[in-house]
């Protein structure tokens, strides 16, 4: 009977969290007792499961101040749109600088959770002084996300007009050369693996993305196919002690003779991706204006440890870590006419990296905050690096 | 009949202060157009439309989080970002979304990235600007000259091939090697917004009036031999030519149905795909109509800006009269800028012929335009692919 109890109370909590996970109840409580009534079954047991439903519509009003700029994001939210956990969400900023907007739909399976499909329609700017680029996003996004045994993928439509301009005046002319209007219609994959326990600060497991692109096939005038991949280890040692080793990489290759787009190539550097560097400041630049290259790699070595001394254990302090890193990557162009060994040796040539230590603060399950001390090596003329102290905030970190 | 003065045909030109009395003063008894009708200066170049206001872009002092390096261009810092957001888009590896919630991309709202911090320069001021573009006017003109418009063949529209050829003349009749470069995004490109624009070295200039401060600062000029008097009278023709013929170009590719879906919409959407090609040719269009009513020109019919060409045409046939160029034996940025327009509108075959009909009618403008085109145009057709060619043939704009 205690055999039963445990499974029926383990299911049970299963389904808790499954139906707290559609994301359209305020709370779900489980009362498991025995049958009653007339038609109780002898040892039976009744399990009930109490919810209270989110209200119909929801909304939110933030402010934020960033560097040089104040916003005004107001959020809405139909959590249960037809009945079947369909979500739809609209979010509308409004900044001293720059306007953006999103409406987005979502639909999983009834029953199957992991399976779902959504439709974005949005409206993005951003500013990106490293390249004196601005870019303006106006597209549409068809996504679906299904399982297939321990993986998880991704296959998503998109139809994005793209408009790019110059920060400043003086803008260097390569990137004055990329300013106008595109189309990109993408079709692209993504198929993640993740057997870490946490996605930020995880003491075991790995993670594996692989992601491709294919643009020009379904319209627009950007062709080229992308692929990148992430890849990251982590393996607890003694003492709480975590050592973790991330690889990453990634190449565009145009496609036909029309040249890569600044906004489609890769960036390398900052406190993110390789430390001890600005941001995104490695690799061909022309006057100061960072120009991204097309085939990549990024490398890290991380080893975790609790604060010294272990202040606050058990709360507080548990929420930091201590880490020493050594991060190393390589960026570059692949319009130089060689093949692909030729382009492995130039991966393989002049590389970056730098070592240090420093602290980080985990956000809850989303985010972490670092501080670092860095000392970056391997510099070439053009970099920008960012020596001494560093200070980075962000989900994804090398 | 009395000659026309620039200030009789333009509207609304008035209350200008008197010349001092000389020869060419009898002729006309007002004077200066207003100041600010002047071309402006290449120090502060006209800053590019933009369909609302903004505020000024001053660079903010740099942000420096403690220890990092001293150098020129402090680095900002990384951005906090609001739960679920990156820091940067579709450019950088990969991309990470929220799974299962309904999510704007990651990117829609993260707090923008902070603005450019000033560095080596940078955050210059008009006075810095102006005195950097001092320095640079110190170098000669180098030989990989570019001036850039739009695609000949099938992208480029009336007014814009008329002040490119404008500037292409004026750069011949001053005796400096530029080559022409077609971009299809060359409007995008330019600072101000509009072509044709000149790469000279580090620095990017748009639009005739600039230009010739640029090259006036290196060291070449047409109309040095002029008076204050003439100089005065050469930058009213200059803007009698932009405010009436240029006006009427764009009212006749943008405001008249029937030359707007014939020959506009498909030649200025022709570089991109579809429906780029039609939200690119409407914005544009409803851009310029918005422009055309805040001047007053939405509610002209077509006779009537026919009319207002005619009578600029007459103005400047007076002035020509017999003489080569309009300021005798020399030509000046005025001979290019109407041997641009008028040029290409006599060449330049539209839905009708009225345009170009109202220019024939005055044999000495279209002797003017053989004249320079044969004078500065014609030598130069062997060893070019990229000069706008003004040849003989009527070139077509047709599709």
């Amino acid at each position: 009977v205690c055999e039963i109890m445990d499974e029926v109370m383990r299911k049970s909590h299963e389904a808790r969290e499954k139906l707290l996970r559609l994301g359209i109840f305020r709370q779900v409580e489980v009362l498991i007792d025995t049958c009653q009534g007339d038609d109780a079954l002898p040892n039976g047991l009744d399990v009930t499961f109490e919810v209270t439903e989110l209200r119909r519509l929801t909304g939110s009003y933030n402010t934020m101040v960033g560097n040089n700029e104040g916003s005004m994001v107001l959020g809405l939210k139909f959590p249960n749109l037809f009945g079947r956990a369909e979500k739809v969400t609209f979010q509308f900023s409004y900044g001293t600088k720059e306007t953006s907007y999103g409406l987005s739909f979502f639909k999983p399976q009834p029953g199957n959770f992991e399976r779902n499909f959504s439709v974005n329609l949005y409206k993005v700017t951003g500013q990106f002084p490293w390249s004196s680029l601005r870019e303006t996003d106006r597209g549409i996004s068809t996504e679906l996300n299904f399982p297939i045994w321990k993986t998880n993928h991704t296959l998503k439509w998109e139809g994005v007009w793209r408009e790019l301009g110059c920060l400043a005046r003086t803008a260097s002319f390569s990137v004055r050369e990329e300013s106008g209007h595109s189309l990109k219609s993408s079709l692209s994959h993504a198929m993640v693996i993740d057997s870490r326990n946490s996605t930020i600060l995880p003491k075991r497991g790995a993670l594996l993305k692989i992601n491709q692109e294919l643009a020009g096939y379904t319209g627009g005038d950007m062709r080229f196919l992308k692929e990148d991949f992430e890849f990251q280890l982590n393996k607890q040692l003694l003492w709480d002690l975590v050592f973790s080793a991330s690889l990453w990489g990634g190449m565009l290759v145009p496609i036909g003779d029309k040249p890569s787009s600044i906004a489609d190539r890769f960036y390398l550097g900052g406190p993110t991706s390789v430390r001890g560097f600005s941001m995104y400041s490695i690799g061909p630049q022309n006057e100061g204006d960072y120009l991204g290259g097309d085939a990549y790699w990024a490398g890290g070595l991380h080893l975790y440890t609790p604060l010294p001394f272990r202040p606050g254990r058990g709360g507080f302090g548990d929420l930091f870590r201590t880490h020493f890193f050594l991060n190393a990557g390589n960026l570059c162009n692949l319009n130089y006419g060689g093949g692909p060994r030729a382009h492995l040796q130039k991966l393989a040539e002049y590389i970056r990296w730098s070592y240090g230590a420093g602290i980080v603060l985990r956000l809850g399950n989303i985010a972490r905050l670092e501080l670092n001390y860095c000392f970056p090596m391997g510099v070439q003329s053009g970099d920008r690096i960012c020596d001494g102290v560093q200070f980075g905030a962000g989900i994804r970190f090398l | 009949m009395p000659p026309l003065h620039p200030t009789q045909v333009l509207p609304g030109c008035s209350a200008v202060p008197a010349l001092p009395t000389g020869p060419a003063a009898q002729k006309r008894p007002e004077a200066l157009p207003p100041l600010s009708l002047l071309p402006p200066d290449p120090a502060e170049p006209d800053p590019r439309p933009r369909p609302r206001p903004r505020r000024a872009r001053r660079p903010a002092a740099p942000t420096r989080p403690a220890g990092e390096r001293a150098r020129p261009r402090a680095p900002p810092r990384a951005p906090p970002r609001a739960a679920g957001r990156r820091s940067r888009g579709g450019a950088g590896p990969g991309c990470s979304r929220p799974r299962g919630a309904a999510s704007v991309p990651a990117r829609a709202l993260r707090p923008p990235g902070p603005a450019r911090p000033p560095q080596r320069g940078r955050a210059m001021s008009l006075v810095a600007e102006a005195f950097m573009n001092q320095l640079a006017a110190a170098e000669p003109w180098p030989e990989n000259a570019a001036l850039y418009q739009q695609l000949k063949e099938d992208q480029i529209l009336l007014s814009d091939n008329a002040s490119s050829l404008a500037v292409q003349a004026f750069l011949q009749m001053c005796n400096l090697p530029v080559r022409v470069v077609c971009r299809a995004n060359a409007e995008y490109m330019s600072p101000s917004g509009k072509v044709p624009f000149i790469h000279v070295g580090n620095q990017v200039v748009s639009e005739l009036g600039p230009i010739v401060q640029f090259v006036k600062a290196k060291g070449h000029s047409l109309s040095d031999g002029l008076d204050e008097v003439q100089k005065a009278e050469m930058k009213a023709y200059m803007e009698l030519v932009n405010n009436m013929l240029l006006t009427a170009e764009l009212y006749l590719q943008w405001c008249d149905d029937v030359t707007v879906e014939e020959i506009t919409h498909p030649r200025y959407g022709s570089p991109y795909p579809w429906p780029l090609n039609r939200i690119l040719a409407y914005q544009k269009q409803w851009e310029i109509r918005r422009k055309m009513k805040a001047i007053g020109w939405a509610g002209k019919s077509l006779e009537q800006v026919l009319e207002d060409v005619d009578q600029c045409c007459q103005a400047l046939s007076q002035r020509l009269g017999t003489q080569p160029y309009f300021f005798n034996k020399q030509p000046t940025e005025l001979d290019a800028l109407v041997f641009g327009h008028l040029f290409t509108i006599l060449t330049t075959q539209l839905t009708t012929d009225e345009l170009s009909e109202k220019v024939k009618n005055y044999g000495n403008l279209t002797a003017f335009c053989r004249r320079i085109e044969q004078q500065y145009f014609e030598g130069h057709d062997k060893d070019n692919s990229g000069t706008a060619a003004p040849r003989s043939a009527k070139r077509s704009l047709l599709r």
